[in-house]
């Protein structure tokens, strides 16, 4: 059985994707192991100038997951077109998916620019939901009229596949996707972090420096579910799932629910063999489900409601 | 190149009420630097734990903790023979290329047994390293007997460390403890190489979750450019506070 999955005129030679923030831009994976074999990645979030990003502490543990806050720390998109690119342009034979994250209509737009060009970019994701960017990014996500703006004009100039990553902190996620659907995104990624905080009792005070930060981990994962459900339903472009997907099961159910393709994030952290072990695993764990293809998987939760 | 591996624990001692030294076997550590870290995975807690490692040989790794929350409080209650999930060697570990001709070794606290292998070493090599180690209080002091008593200089008041290691003459000072203690260090003492801590979200250098500022747009990852910090390089943050 194939593991092949195409979306969007790419072919993926399976659905496992590290996720953005979770994989660098490959180089620090690579040790571990040779990432040629994933679908592909998201990069790290990257934008038009270099961020040092949030004060220290960035990282709280929670029950299930973990708070990050580290304020889209990256070395701007010319580095990393002339750098992190090149080099995994030698380690891999797929298209990479390019996170962009910005603080404007016209960063957004300009960042967008430039990445698109670059032959090794796929897709680009769009990080409309950053929780920790005090000047901005949150509003992209969340603001119907700021959102259909900015995915409005970013596709207006990018040459590749828009796929735009939602925030889950607002009241009607599927509307925020109808919208991006309208506006010309090729896909969605579902979903972001949650804002969430924790206290040190002992310094009572919170624990991350910016005091909030993005949940991540399994805690979420039945939530991420939900929307990538619920959104399946009302759109007609494909869906990249992520949200505290461990395991090859819970890539199984992220597809059931609607994904084409699954990213693993958070996992990453504490095994950074997971994706190579989930790839492994596939096609036999459907192939006991009793399964002959894993596109007849996507969705597959809607028609046995 | 960094590893996951089940390692076993060989020998589990409580050394203070709070303090415990783990002995883990079950692969070759030859390759392990001095001030490198090994990050552990509790079965019931999400992320893993960065621990310092104290010293090492050809089959055994010792790491020193305190119960401080709790992942340590976890640990601690592991037994002789228990599996823990480890992932070593991490992060750069002492430069021993720095100018060793007058070392100086400064702990402070729990911040004492990651110099422990590195002074084994130094006297390994011939060196006389003196040793300024401080504890909050009598019942703190460990490690004592892992020193010559010749080269090891004991407070309980790491305010006069600095000021002691400043009347001597050192090409380079090697030191391990609380913020604040080092922070002094950098301040007062010339060139140095320090083990700093932070919160860390995945210890590999991914996560970006532990970067330090050590020059304008200069950073450096505690878990893979670090935990070793040269002193001029820590002054940066401290000179611009308001980053």
């Amino acid at each position: 059985m194939s593991l092949k999955i195409k979306i969007c005129n790419l072919e993926f030679k399976n659905p496992i994707l590290g996720a953005s923030g979770t994989f660098g831009y490959g180089k620090e994976m690579h040790d571990f192991y040779d990432i040629n074999i994933l679908g592909s990645f998201s990069t790290k979030g990257t934008t038009l100038n270099p961020r040092f990003g949030n004060p220290l502490p960035r990282i709280a543990e929670i029950e299930g997951g973990l708070i990050n806050s580290i304020g889209l720390q990256n070395p701007g998109i010319a580095h990393v077109l002339a750098h992190e690119l090149e080099w995994l342009k030698e380690k891999v034979d797929y298209k990479v998916i390019l996170n962009i994250g910005g603080h404007s209509i016209a960063d957004y737009v300009e960042c967008v620019e430039i990445a698109t060009k670059n032959p090794l970019v796929g897709i680009i994701e769009l990080n409309v939901s950053c929780p920790n960017v005090q000047e901005g990014g949150i509003n992209f996500g969340t603001d119907e009229e700021l959102l259909k703006e900015v995915v409005t004009k970013v596709c207006a100039v990018a040459t590749v596949p828009v796929f735009v990553k939602l925030t889950p902190n607002v009241t009607n996620i599927v509307k925020m996707a109808k919208i991006c659907e309208t506006a010309g995104a090729s896909g969605l990624t579902l979903i972001n972090t949650y804002v969430g905080m924790r206290i040190d009792i002992n310094k009572a005070r919170p624990i991350i420096a910016n005091k909030q930060g993005g949940v991540s981990g399994p805690c979420i994962k039945p939530m991420a579910l939900k929307a990538v459900y619920d959104i399946y339903e009302a759109v007609d472009i494909p869906i990249i799932g992520v949200g505290g997907i461990q395991n090859t099961n819970d890539v199984i159910e992220m597809m059931m629910a609607g994904a084409s393709l699954v990213q693993i994030g958070s996992q990453n952290l504490i095994d950074p063999y997971i994706c190579a072990t989930i790839i492994e695993e596939l096609e036999t764990t459907i192939q006991k489900l009793g399964y002959q293809d894993i596109n007849e998987i996507i969705g597959i939760a809607h028609h046995n409601k | 190149m960094p590893k996951t591996k089940k390692l076993t624990i060989k020998k589990h001692l409580k050394l203070t009420p709070t303090i415990f030294e783990l002995t883990l076997t079950g692969d070759d550590f030859s390759e392990v630097k001095y001030g490198q870290f090994i990050n552990l995975k509790l079965t019931t807690k999400y992320l893993r734990r960065p621990i310092s490692i104290c010293d090492f040989n050809e089959s055994e790794l010792i790491i020193t903790y305190k119960i401080l929350g709790e992942g340590t409080k976890l640990l601690s209650e592991l037994k002789v023979g228990n599996e823990i999930d480890c992932m070593y060697p991490l992060g750069n570990g002492f430069d021993l290329e720095d100018d060793l001709t007058n070392p100086v070794i400064i702990g402070g606290g729990i911040g004492v047994p990651p110099l422990v292998g590195l002074y084994n070493y130094l006297r390994k090599i011939g060196k006389q390293p003196q040793v300024f180690l401080g504890f909050r209080n009598a019942d703190e002091v460990i490690y004592r007997e892992k020193f010559q008593a010749e080269d090891l200089n004991i407070y309980l008041n790491n305010n006069e460390i600095y000021q002691e290691v400043q009347k001597r003459e050192y090409s380079t000072y090697f030191a391990c403890g609380p913020t604040l203690f080092l922070d002094s260090l950098v301040k007062n003492l010339n060139h140095g190489q320090l083990l700093v801590e932070e919160r860390m979200g995945c210890g590999i250098g991914i996560c970006m979750g532990c970067s330090r500022k050590v020059g304008e747009n200069k950073y450096k990852r505690v878990c893979v450019e670090g935990p070793m910090f040269f002193s001029e390089e820590l002054a940066y943050e401290l000179e611009n506070k308001n980053l």
